[in-house]
């Protein structure tokens, strides 16, 4: 063992002070994007996890409370009676309906093939582009629909991720036509939407690899 | 370092992933039940503040939810992908808080010492645990005790080279070599 330590021992000791947890918030930060876009980085930090993970039997177990409600709200939405916005919705629906209906409209019979709109929660845009995608919220679909600009040239993809505070961006999908839809993946206020540019097929390496094209943060669900 | 690959049929928390990647609700809810006391431990430990923890568990857990198609079973089982969930959760939050705890003194190297003397006894002496507790000895007990403490509280080259007394560069080198020892040591 030499004081100077070879490129690859130098690679394999920074996987290490990565799991170990000591580097300062910059070159970990650093260290986690490396871990998204080097494999043989990636590989060396779950190896040292590996390595290290005997000690994960000295921490002792610290009863919860039961927050998985809130976590599910998080991910998949409020439930129903949870949900004083839709409910107000409903019920000014209903009650405009009760006036038509007591103003001798046939309303009611249009009510039940009548399509719930997509409320829009966001708009993804840039100063430096014209393209935009509308995003859209309809009970538990959730609508990425492009209002303006083109599609991604030959060979390349818009490819929509999920930001959730620091964490890396989680893909949602690839947007190879004009929209996509998705089932409702537990949007939260703060929340940001993204699109970059991918190779076809999507990033080959389960982080944004090409140039955020545009960007929007779910305000209010 | 080959190991036997760990098969979902003992590894109760890789089969709830494997569910969970395929967006199962019910199997996010029995992987709350099986391992929130154990990542409220980490959280805890690492943190030091319940309410931090509290909020901290429902941000790992949400990943967990997002990330689970991730999860690789031959690479590792189960529970040790969620520690690392929640421990790097954990340390990155510690990182970004404004201000590090510090002005500990020699008692809290004493401290230290005794938590991470604790933390290897504590281990079940058999295959990997028992080879790690043998290469852990190996290394000078200040230092087994600073990477001990590194990893279990997410202590940061700044809090231990206070602790020990040492300037930052010196605890870094300190702990490369410590790791360097380690690796050596385990990969036999």
């Amino acid at each position: 063992m030499t004081q100077t330590d070879t490129p690859q021992d130098e690679a394999d000791l920074l996987a290490a002070e990565y799991v170990l947890g000591t580097l300062p918030l910059e070159a970990r930060e650093a260290a986690a994007t490396r871990i998204r876009r080097d494999t043989h980085f990636a590989l060396a930090v779950a190896r040292w996890e590996e390595r290290l993970q005997p000690l994960n039997d000295a921490y002792e177990d610290a009863p919860a409370p039961n927050l998985l409600p809130q976590i599910e709200a998080r991910l998949f939405g409020l439930p129903e009676s949870a949900q004083p916005a839709k409910r107000a919705f409903w019920k000014s629906w209903f009650g405009g309906a009760a006036v038509a209906a007591a103003m001798g409209l046939a309303v009611l019979a249009y009510l039940p093939t009548a399509p719930l709109p997509f409320a829009p929660l966001t708009t993804l845009a840039s100063e430096t582009s014209d393209l935009r995608y509308e995003v859209g919220l309809r009970g538990n679909e959730l609508r990425i629909n492009r209002i303006a600009g083109t599609a991604a040239e030959a060979g390349r993809v818009h490819e929509l991720w999920l930001i959730i505070g620091n964490a890396p961006p989680v893909s949602l999908g690839l947007i190879t036509g004009q929209e996509l839809t998705l089932a409702s993946m537990g949007l939260a206020p703060g929340m940001v939407l993204a699109i970059s540019l991918e190779p076809t097929g999507g990033s080959p390496t389960g982080a944004p690899t090409g140039p955020v094209l545009v960007t929007g943060v779910v305000e209010k669900i | 370092m080959t190991t036997a690959l760990p098969m979902t049929d003992d590894d109760p928390i890789a089969a709830l992933l494997t569910r969970i990647a395929a967006q199962e609700r019910a199997a996010f809810a029995e992987i709350y039940s099986a391992a929130s006391s154990k990542l409220m431990g980490v959280l805890l430990r690492i943190l030091g503040n319940r309410a931090e923890a509290e909020d901290a568990v429902q941000e790992v857990f949400t990943r967990v939810w997002l990330r689970a198609a991730r999860f690789d079973g031959t690479k590792g089982r189960g529970m040790t992908w969620l520690i690392a969930i929640a421990r790097n959760h954990a340390i990155d939050r510690l990182r970004s808080r404004k201000v590090q705890p510090s002005n500990d003194d020699g008692d809290a190297v004493a401290q230290l010492a005794d938590t991470s003397r604790s933390a290897l006894s504590g281990l079940v002496a058999e295959g990997e645990a028992r080879r790690a507790v043998k290469c852990f000895e190996e290394l000078d007990p200040d230092r087994s005790a600073a990477v001990q403490g590194a990893y279990l509280e997410g202590l940061s080259y700044e809090v231990l080279a206070e602790r020990y007394g040492v300037p930052i560069n010196t605890m870094r080198t300190w702990l490369r070599r410590s790791l360097q020892k380690l690796r050596e040591c385990l990969d036999q």
